[in-house]
């Protein structure tokens, strides 16, 4: 037992430095005085100088835009979750005419590449006058990842025993009680996974930002990080220290969210 | 099939007004611009047969007319004159005509507000003219004129409205007891949303006009058609049905439960799509749309003259992107199954550690990192060629070969891509009941024979959405491609969305590479109809 | 939670307090400019915009940092629909695109002699389309020859002799290398194709020529370069040529002004001009690229946006960006201060811009850059034969062509 132990840490030690080891270029970069990209063989800093994130931090606007993209990530995942729970619990629980269609039309939607996009989302969100809005940006990006949110959802739900919420029926609970009180919380691990999607489709995206908001006070980190790339050359050691600072609330999130990731269903939870 | 009719009403009210609204203010632009343009070409136009002697007595009568116009507040006549031989592109206005006499002969000037919006307006009129080849050897002359402006923000207002009526709707269909009072409310709503709309046309255009030179873009006019096109059966039966009284009661909180997603979602992603069918069908030369037909589609679907297993031939990069992407896919799959089932093991010790670390990758903006995997690629200085020299092994040239670079990117993405499926499993593994292994080993089934009949079977329907939307992703995952290989060697490597990348962004042919995007699209919608074959089994 | 809400209470008070009070303003004038200026070039452009501010009480001037990846789309979506900036900062290579879209003012009306004559004329003719000013220049970039000054003590001035030099050097130490640049890039492959006398189009209206023998010479002799001389490191990305540049283990790296910053505490390194090419004796020329303060076509704001745009453009302003921002700009009398012409490095590559060829404006030039990224990779990275991979390229770009 213990033996096998030590095979399950060391696979895992193992790839979990085969994982981070890309990664620490970026770490390397960011620590750097440098702004030239990191060709070295190894990602290991000659010299170690927080010139970079110095730099990051005293840009104008920089907390007020880390609080732009927390306020429009933490919504657009609140929203996303929201209405793809409600939407997903349909989707698996009832059957109704245009159920498969409905579900084909959520695949359909990603299908379409978004390269040409940009100018009739740009014109809509103008019309709903939500240009240079943290509210036009949630709306995009919620509706982004909407799709896969219910998709999972529902395929969760799909798992869970009916059992349970027939036996609550019985009891005399109505039917957003027996979603409220019994499918969400049996969901939890779903729900996790479908608010960090949710969470990080809204948090590295730049080009529709960039284009959609017009004011630096109003952008969000990623615009701010992306302006460091150049026609012809890129401020590397900016960029990196700038995806670094991008990248650690995405873990904290996941830290957070992953105590979810714990079974949902307990062994007593079936009957039969 | 009258319950298709509960959907129909919320999405159609809003998409009508929205429309209806847009179309309007489209149309009246477009009116706007031809009529102002029209105006100015044609007294420049006659004035130029005559030469620069008659300006001055034909400016007057000019101006005479356009004083009689109500619209007119001002107007000038003016003339472009070189200002420096050095550097013939400067120029002068000189006004030759004015509404204020005391102005004749005078120079433009770019202090007067009112002489401003004379030379803005030269602009749209004038120039025009100049550059045209007819006008070109005479004359530099126009007729400019100012008008009142009044801003009316109605589209937006014929939105709120179709908003408004869309939430009432939905509210009355999620009622338990489905009423009649509240549709009449609605269809006054209606009423007044779209005769607001009909009645600011006028007021718009005139608004417009000082943005007259605006592109007069097709695409955008054909949107709305096929907007309306689509749309038209769904309000049919939307209104229809709902004016009849037959109520989709039994499944109204089906419907509910779906509208807001739904609601959201066709109105930011239907219009868009519709837009780049539209584009597909247009070709733009010197900032001028013309419709050019299925021209896009034949071109792209004759391979373009090539070989059909030539790289850039339409069949053989599509050929690449099925690869790239099952390759892919399944090796996402698999990294990500398997680490989620060890990291599902509740013993296991600094298991949120490990958790968050193998997120990296997803957590990393993958721009700067596809660009370090591309330098460990690299063939003199790369990581990658340097271990392997380490092991006595000859270094690659990676991206000299289609293969090697292949290999580089689908590294590269698989690196990117595998946390995602990871996450997805470690939260699909939740729903599967624990006392079914315990059950299991007391049978006893072998440690792969739990994964063969108990895991694998029950993760299926829990997983089965992350891999058919990880499919759609990275067959149009543009990114990668695009920064560690590039398509290198020849384009070879290029999947076919970087392709539609390339001419829309490269060779600024928006129209052909919405062709290439709407024959993408229309591959992975077969995908996507064979996938569902595959959850209906699941369901059941 | 009642300390809290004290806290809460409290801050409100104090920022009630401390708001001064109302004092009518008089009305502003507010103009709009998007840039994607970064580092020390941003910096001075802000302390440009910002001394012209003081000056104007009636104006505010919102200077917007927009991704250069990023605003040549937003511009596209934004200045239809009214919502662009009152003058923004691009490079020309879009001037014709965008004048042909109405989305630029023509100039014009507006500049007089005196305002042309502070800029070298090389700089103003790239934003002249169809025989309309779009622009008003404020710096220029194009490519020239750093060398280590470790490795070289005095710069080839011909490629006969860059030859010479790198491979006596090669010989020395193969760890060093002799020329570094991105062999598959038409931006830095336009030197040896105008030095052997090819070119890309024939006249203003683009008729492609560069399937030429001149042209098929030039990849030639790259392809000998890389593969015959062995000075040109293989996949010589501008990352891998600059940390090669750094350790000191490339002599030459052909590369444009921004490539100082890359070398800021760097020592020894120098600049020159491009070498001529011996096989012709003709210089190598670089294309040459201007950026450009562009005016907004529906700007509200035309006339203020014209004195900011002339205010920008001074000698002294230009004097701050050449000295804080590092730029070459394109104002004639800010090379003869002292400061100035005491900088080798400006004054290089001033020389640099006598001979140098305008990027071309034309909405055609951006379809050739891919199709001959193609052909130079074809031709001098996979020693394919030079004459068909550019008569490839040909056929790509007039598919382009619709």
């Amino acid at each position: 037992m213990r033996l096998r132990d030590l095979v399950v840490h060391a696979g895992l030690v193992a790839t979990s430095l085969l994982t981070l080891f890309p990664a620490l270029w970026v770490v390397s970069m960011a620590f750097r005085p440098s702004q030239s990209f990191d060709t070295s063989l190894l990602p290991i800093p000659e010299v170690i100088s927080l010139d970079n994130f110095r730099d990051l931090f005293s840009r104008p606007h920089f907390f007020r835009q880390l609080g732009n993209s927390l306020l429009v990530a933490g919504l657009t995942t609140a929203i996303g979750v929201m209405f793809s729970c409600t939407a997903a619990y349909a989707f698996s629980r009832f059957r109704f005419p245009g159920r498969r269609a409905g579900l084909l039309a959520l695949l359909v939607t990603q299908m379409f590449p978004g390269t040409l996009m940009l100018i009739p989302l740009y014109a809509l969100i103008e019309s709903l006058g939500l240009l240079n809005r943290s509210a036009g940006l949630v709306l995009v990006y919620s509706t982004t990842a909407i799709p896969f949110c219910v998709w999972n959802l529902k395929g969760y739900f799909d798992t869970l025993p009916r059992e349970l919420e027939e036996s609550a029926m019985m009891d005399g609970a109505g039917p957003f009680v027996v979603f409220w009180r019994i499918v969400l919380p049996l969901s939890r691990p779903a729900i996790a996974v479908t608010a960090l999607f949710s969470f990080l489709t809204a948090w590295n995206e730049f080009i529709l930002a960039a284009t959609f908001l017009s004011e630096e006070q109003a952008y969000t980190l990623p615009v701010t990080v992306q302006s460091f790339v150049g026609a012809f050359s890129t401020e590397w050691g900016h960029f990196a220290a700038g995806a670094l600072v991008v990248s650690l609330p995405v873990m904290a999130v996941f830290f957070a969210l992953q105590r979810h990731l714990v079974g949902g269903l307990t062994a007593g939870g079936v009957k039969g | 099939m009258k319950n298709v009719a509960a959907l129909g009403p919320c999405l159609a009210v809003i998409f009508a007004t929205a429309f209806g609204a847009m179309v309007v203010d489209r149309y009246a632009s477009h009116r706007a611009l031809e009529n102002g343009q029209a105006f100015a070409l044609h007294l420049a136009a006659y004035l130029a047969q005559e030469g620069d002697v008659a300006i001055a007595q034909e400016g007057d009568v000019a101006i005479a007319q356009l004083r009689a116009h109500p619209a007119v507040q001002s107007a000038a006549l003016v003339k472009v004159v070189a200002a420096d031989a050095r550097y013939p592109f400067l120029r002068r206005l000189e006004v030759v005509a004015h509404t204020d006499p005391s102005r004749v002969g005078t120079r433009l000037l770019a202090s007067s507000e009112d002489d401003k919006r004379v030379a803005d307006l030269v602009h749209i009129g004038g120039v025009t003219a100049l550059s045209d080849r007819r006008f070109q050897a005479g004359v530099g002359s126009a007729v400019v004129t100012s008008m009142p402006i009044t801003r009316v923000g109605l589209p937006v207002f014929g939105l709120a409205i179709g908003a408004l009526a869309a939430l009432l709707f939905w509210l009355d269909l999620v009622r338990k007891q489905p009423t009649s009072r509240v549709r009449p409310l609605i269809g006054a709503l209606l009423c007044v949303g779209t005769l607001f709309t009909l009645l600011g046309w006028r007021i718009v255009a005139i608004d417009r006009l000082e943005g007259a030179a605006r592109s007069t873009a097709d695409p955008i006019a054909a949107t709305f058609l096929l907007a309306v096109v689509v749309l038209l059966p769904l309000v049919g039966t939307g209104v229809l049905g709902s004016m009849r009284g037959v109520g989709p009661s039994p499944h109204r909180r089906a419907y509910a439960y779906v509208a807001p997603a739904l609601v959201g979602l066709s109105l930011l992603v239907v219009l868009p799509f519709l837009f780049g069918v539209a584009l597909a069908f247009t070709s733009e030369v010197d900032g001028q749309t013309t419709f050019v037909g299925l021209d896009h589609f034949i071109h792209i679907l004759s391979s373009t003259g090539r070989r059909l297993t030539e790289p850039l031939s339409f069949y053989f990069t599509a050929a690449v992107t099925i690869a790239w992407t099952g390759i892919n896919v399944a090796l996402h799959l698999a990294i990500g199954l398997a680490l989620a089932l060890v990291l599902s093991d509740p013993l296991l010790r600094f298991r949120g550690l490990y958790r968050v670390i193998l997120i990296v990758p997803w957590a990393v903006p993958s721009y700067i990192t596809a660009l370090v995997w591309k330098g460990m690629f690299n063939q003199q200085y790369g990581l990658i060629n340097h271990l392997l020299l380490k092991f006595g092994l000859e270094p690659v040239a990676w991206f000299s070969g289609f293969f090697t670079a292949f290999v580089a990117n689908v590294t590269t993405n698989t690196w990117l891509g595998f946390p995602f499926m990871m996450v997805t499993a470690l939260g699909a593994l939740q729903s599967i009941p624990k006392d079914l292994y315990e059950a299991a080993r007391i049978d006893g089934a072998s440690a792969w024979q739990q994964f063969r009949h108990v895991t694998l079977p029950l993760l299926r329907p829990a997983l089965i959405p992350a891999v058919l939307l990880g499919t759609v992703w990275t067959f149009n995952m543009f990114n990668v491609i695009y920064l560690v290989s590039g398509g290198a060697p020849n384009h070879a490597t290029d999947i076919l969305v970087t392709e539609a990348y390339r001419w829309a962004f490269e060779q600024d042919r928006y129209g052909y590479a919405a062709a290439y995007s709407v024959l993408i699209f229309l591959l992975l919608l077969v995908w996507g109809l064979f996938a569902q074959r595959l959850t209906r089994a699941d369901e059941s | 939670m009642r300390g809290r809400r004290i806290a809460w209470a409290l801050g409100v008070c104090a920022c009630s307090a401390a708001t001064p009070p109302a004092v009518p303003d008089p009305p502003r004038t507010e103009l709009t400019v998007w840039h994607s200026y970064r580092g020390d070039e941003r910096l001075a452009f802000l302390a440009t915009v910002s001394a012209y501010d003081a000056t104007r009480p009636d104006l505010d001037v919102v200077l917007v940092a927009v991704p250069h990846d990023a605003l040549p789309d937003k511009l596209g979506v934004a200045i239809p629909r009214g919502n662009g900036p009152d003058v923004f900062v691009f490079a020309h290579d879009r001037v014709g695109d965008w004048a042909q879209r109405s989305y630029l003012e023509p100039l014009g009306f507006l500049t007089d002699a005196a305002l042309a004559e502070r800029f070298y004329d090389e700089t103003l003719s790239p934003l002249v389309y169809r025989g309309d000013l779009y622009g008003l220049p404020l710096a220029f970039k194009c490519l020239a020859l750093y060398y280590d000054r470790t490795l070289v003590t005095e710069p080839a001035r011909t490629t006969d002799a860059l030859i010479a030099q790198t491979t006596a050097l090669r010989a020395r130490d193969p760890a060093v290398w002799g020329l570094g640049y991105e062999v598959d890039s038409l931006y830095f492959h336009q030197p040896f194709l105008d030095g052997f006398g090819g070119a890309l189009y024939s006249d203003e209206r683009d008729t492609l020529a560069f399937d030429s023998n001149e042209a098929a010479a030039s990849l030639d002799f790259v392809r000998g370069l890389l593969v015959d001389h062995k000075v040109i490191p293989n996949e010589a990305t501008s990352a891998l040529v600059s940390s090669l540049f750094l350790k000191h283990s490339l002599a030459y790296v052909v590369s444009g002004p921004w490539f100082r910053a890359e070398l800021a505490g760097h020592e020894g390194w120098g600049v020159a001009p491009l070498p001529i090419v011996s096989a012709t004796g003709r210089p190598s020329r670089p294309f040459l690229g201007v950026e450009g303060l562009m005016l907004n076509r529906y700007s509200k704001h035309k006339t203020a946006a014209f004195e900011l745009m002339t205010a920008l453009t001074t000698d002294d302003a230009a004097f701050v960006r050449s000295q804080t921002g590092g730029q070459l700009v394109a104002n004639r009398q800010v090379y003869l201060r002292s400061e100035v012409r005491d900088d080798p490095f400006a004054q290089v590559f001033r020389a640099q811009l006598g001979h140098s060829v305008a990027l071309s404006n034309r909405p055609h030039m951006r379809r050739m850059w891919t199709p001959l990224k193609d052909a130079l990779s074809r031709a001098i990275v996979h020693g394919e034969d030079p004459a068909a991979a550019l008569r490839l390229a040909r056929t790509r770009v007039e598919e382009g062509a619709p």
